[in-house]
């Protein structure tokens, strides 16, 4: 008797026997020997034949093949009835393997590979899939600040925009603004923006007593036309904020954000 | 919304700008990321044909700016055409948002 991540063969003889993990995360029970087993009800056949079948919980199990398909869908946690020929035959658990540490592949006929989980076993299992999904519904929603730049990463329209982009602000910042999801630029009036892309509000940051950057404003111009990539409406954003401050704020909606407590007037946006 | 700049054409007499060699590079961003458009300062011909667009995309509420070759900003919103500039980014109307 061998649990599973080993081998035996169907008839006793085994030969070879390797197990391994895909990056995938599918696992692979690989062997090779000769053998021969028929028609045994209540016991797992390893076969050279493609058959897919699965457990109760639809976890598919998949036998590669040499051209042959007897396959059908078995009930790993009960029994599972199948004849083939033993030959460099493959095994796909496309679960973890913690769910069928369970599984025994046998040395001869009289065992089954599939034992059905006790009573312990279930419970502990229910208890984890319980914990898990506690588990999930408590972490916190993290939503990072460059989520839309990954929702287009294959638009080829938006991967020429950034490198447009990329050469406006160079490589190091291009980097920045992949991994952050805006760039901050100074305008001449000395104040530094966070420029995001799409239709996302920019915000400006103005320079406080303590020579700290606080939220100044909240800053809203938008193409006419929708349809533009993403990035591109950070060059906009870019070339208005540093060759034309004014044209910005003619154009776009500002909002005061409070708190403005700075003393200090905003030198060059003063008419 | 800009207003567009009046066109200054180049009459047939007219000579090539100084400093006028090597290409004149449109950038115009549009829905399928940035359109790019080359002109060849060498040639009077080609010259003419990019102010003509410079100024039909200003009418069309465009807003040019002047970039160096090498892609780094000049700080310079272009309100009429210069064809000693290298690259020229022209960015669709805007609207507040």
């Amino acid at each position: 008797m061998v649990v599973f991540g080993s081998y035996c063969a169907g008839t006793g003889s085994v030969t070879s026997s390797a197990t391994s993990v895909s990056s995938s995360g599918t696992y692979y029970l690989a062997a090779s020997d000769t053998g021969c087993t028929d028609d045994y009800s209540g016991y797992v056949t390893i076969s050279n034949h493609r058959q897919s079948f699965y457990d109760t919980r639809g976890y598919e199990v998949i036998n590669s093949d040499n051209g042959y398909s007897t396959g059908s869908a078995i009930n790993l946690d009960t029994s599972i009835i199948y004849d083939s020929y033993l030959d460099n035959q493959i095994i796909y658990l496309k679960k973890p393997v913690t769910y069928y540490s369970n599984i025994i592949i046998s040395t001869d006929n009289s065992s089954s590979i599939a034992l059905p989980f006790t009573a312990e076993q279930e419970k502990a299992l229910k208890k984890q899939e319980f914990r898990n999904r506690i588990r999930r519904q408590l972490a916190p929603e993290a939503r990072p600040e460059n989520e839309g730049l990954l929702r287009c990463n294959n638009d080829p329209a938006e991967l020429k925009a950034r490198g447009l982009l990329r050469e406006l602000v160079g490589e190091k910042a291009f980097r920045d603004y992949l991994r952050r999801g805006f760039i901050s630029v100074k305008g001449k009036s000395g104040l530094f923006y966070r420029i995001f892309g799409g239709t996302r509000h920019m915000t400006s940051y103005a320079k406080h007593d303590d020579g700290k950057f606080y939220p100044h404003e909240d800053i809203c111009v938008v193409f006419c036309d929708r349809n533009l990539p993403l990035t591109d409406g950070v060059v906009m954003r870019l070339l208005l904020v540093e060759n034309d401050e004014f044209a910005l704020r003619r154009l776009a909606n500002v909002r005061a954000m409070r708190p403005q407590t700075t003393s200090k007037p905003i030198v060059g946006l003063v008419a | 919304m800009i207003e567009a700049v009046a066109a200054d054409p180049i009459t047939e007499e007219a000579e090539l700008p100084e400093g006028a060699t090597g290409e004149l590079l449109f950038k115009v961003l549009g829905p399928s990321g940035d359109d790019r458009i080359v002109w060849q300062k060498g040639f009077l011909d080609s010259i003419k044909e990019a102010r003509e667009k410079f100024y039909e995309l200003l009418k069309k509420g465009y807003v040019a700016y002047a970039v160096k070759s090498n892609g780094m900003r000049t700080n310079r919103r272009m309100f009429k055409f210069d064809p000693r500039v290298e690259e020229v980014v022209m960015v669709p109307m805007l609207q507040g948002g």
